[in-house]
């Protein structure tokens, strides 16, 4: 494998799907490993991570990690309690997540390992945890500048970009697209000219809002959760439909965007055929957009042209 | 000569749904502060009284929940009326915007009348004319 990577280990949302019928994809919960020149940062911890800690138990040069959590939901944190390197002395885990404070990030991790839920809390960790909330500014992993910004998904939830030399990495694993441009076509009715105006100034705004944090990047990861036919019972759930992903990151210039998060519910075929879909949008629209799955296992050369 | 006018402060960082209040308030005997920085808005609060304020969630520099936190940690705004109004519709945030005691939880876009409504209601705004 390459020596500068971003690996998936885990693209599922909602609940783990370990099936037959789901392994092309993979069954675990969200975990992408973004890991340059020994320096790592685990976005989300997942069940996902829970084979990334195994395989990290296997070396020794790389004793420190950052985790950064979009948010607090069994799908991005329920890994945490199995994750081996916690539990070992010697290493160092910074774990950083939307929170006021640094202690409020801690008591939200805690929270998850507490009789009767769980046998043992994270005072049993020996590993040195530092629980941190994202300041305003961005923070640096060795080579990685990471910096998070707020998305449209139930309570505080961030997503992050990530720079690593002239590549940028955006993750954002829960984030509704489209939903204000949809409340708004519904009450257009009810609006009189100059507002309908101003409303519709407020969709390109919107529009804007989320095309900033994925303009141009290298590479996107993003929310791809539901069919446009699942969307339209599942609005207002916080995760996007897929034809939304696409569309807007063709809108962003993005250069590769991985879908994610998908349905537990979906199979291989069901999420094969959503990507399907997704080139022909693509090739329809003549963009240049590179349109990949995100699969459980499957790692990008970070010092490829194309990555 | 004093102004009455009661003080609403709009606290959103997009400035559509600013013009939108402005327009919305405009026959309204009412002083408007709006502020696309919920950082700045907290420095106004910090030395001054609002009779009624909007808040926006997803703001690019704090969201709308951690700000109403702490004006709520001010203790001259334990009680000062907030209306959320953004374009997130979950129960999760209602339930955080309940609990920071918001008199309301409304779901963007609204109309203008409607937003006057929301004025009378929780203050003594009175139109211009009238």
């Amino acid at each position: 494998m390459a020596s500068n990577y971003l690996k998936f280990w885990g693209v599922r949302g909602s609940y783990p799907a370990p099936f037959e019928s789901h392994i092309r994809i993979g069954g675990n919960t969200s975990c992408v490993e973004v890991r340059v020149d020994d320096h790592i940062v685990v976005c989300d911890a997942g069940t996902g991570i829970i084979p990334l800690g195994n395989e990290l138990m296997k070396q020794k040069d790389i004793r420190e990690l950052t985790i950064v959590l979009t948010h607090y939901h069994w799908d991005h944190i329920s890994g945490l309690p199995f994750f081996v390197p916690t539990f070992m002395p010697g290493w160092k885990i910074n774990v950083s997540g939307p929170g006021e404070t640094d202690a409020e990030v801690a008591a939200n991790i805690s929270d998850q390992m507490k009789a009767p839920y769980f046998p043992v809390e994270t005072e049993t960790w020996l590993a040195d945890i530092r629980y941190r909330v994202p300041r305003s500014r961005p923070f640096e992993v060795g080579p990685m500048t990471v910096e998070h910004f707020n998305v449209h998904h139930p309570g505080s939830t961030y997503g992050y970009r990530i720079q690593v030399g002239d590549k940028t990495i955006v993750y954002a694993s829960d984030n509704e697209l489209a939903f204000i441009n949809q409340s708004i076509d519904r009450r257009k009715e009810e609006f009189d000219e100059h507002e309908r105006k101003l409303l519709e100034e407020m969709k390109e705004e919107e529009k804007y809002r989320f095309l900033e944090f994925m303009h141009g990047v290298d590479i996107l990861i993003h929310d791809a959760q539901y069919t446009p036919e699942d969307y339209e019972k599942k609005r207002g759930w916080g995760h996007s439909c897929y034809v939304d992903t696409v569309a807007s990151a063709i809108e962003a210039g993005v250069q590769n965007l991985y879908l994610f998060h998908f349905d537990p519910n979906y199979d291989d075929e069901a999420v094969e055929r959503l990507h399907a879909h997704a080139l022909e949008m693509i090739r329809e629209r003549k963009s240049s957009l590179s349109c990949h799955l995100a699969r459980e296992g499957v790692a990008i050369d970070l010092d490829a042209n194309d990555a | 000569m004093t102004n009455n006018n009661p003080t609403v402060l709009v606290i959103d960082d997009s400035p559509t749904s600013i013009s939108l209040y402005e327009l919305s308030t405009e026959p309204l005997g009412v002083t408007l502060k709006s502020f696309r920085s919920p950082l700045d808005s907290l420095l106004y609060l910090r030395e001054h009284e609002a009779d009624l304020v909007f808040m926006d969630i997803i703001m690019r520099e704090m969201d709308g929940l951690t700000v109403l936190k702490k004006i709520r940690d001010m203790p001259q705004h334990k009680n000062t009326p907030v209306v959320v109004v953004t374009s997130k519709d979950y129960a999760q945030d209602r339930s955080t915007a309940k609990q920071l005691g918001a008199l309301d939880y409304l779901v963007k876009p609204l109309r203008s009348q409607e937003i006057r409504e929301i004025i009378r209601t929780h203050t003594h705004a009175q139109p211009k004319d009238g």
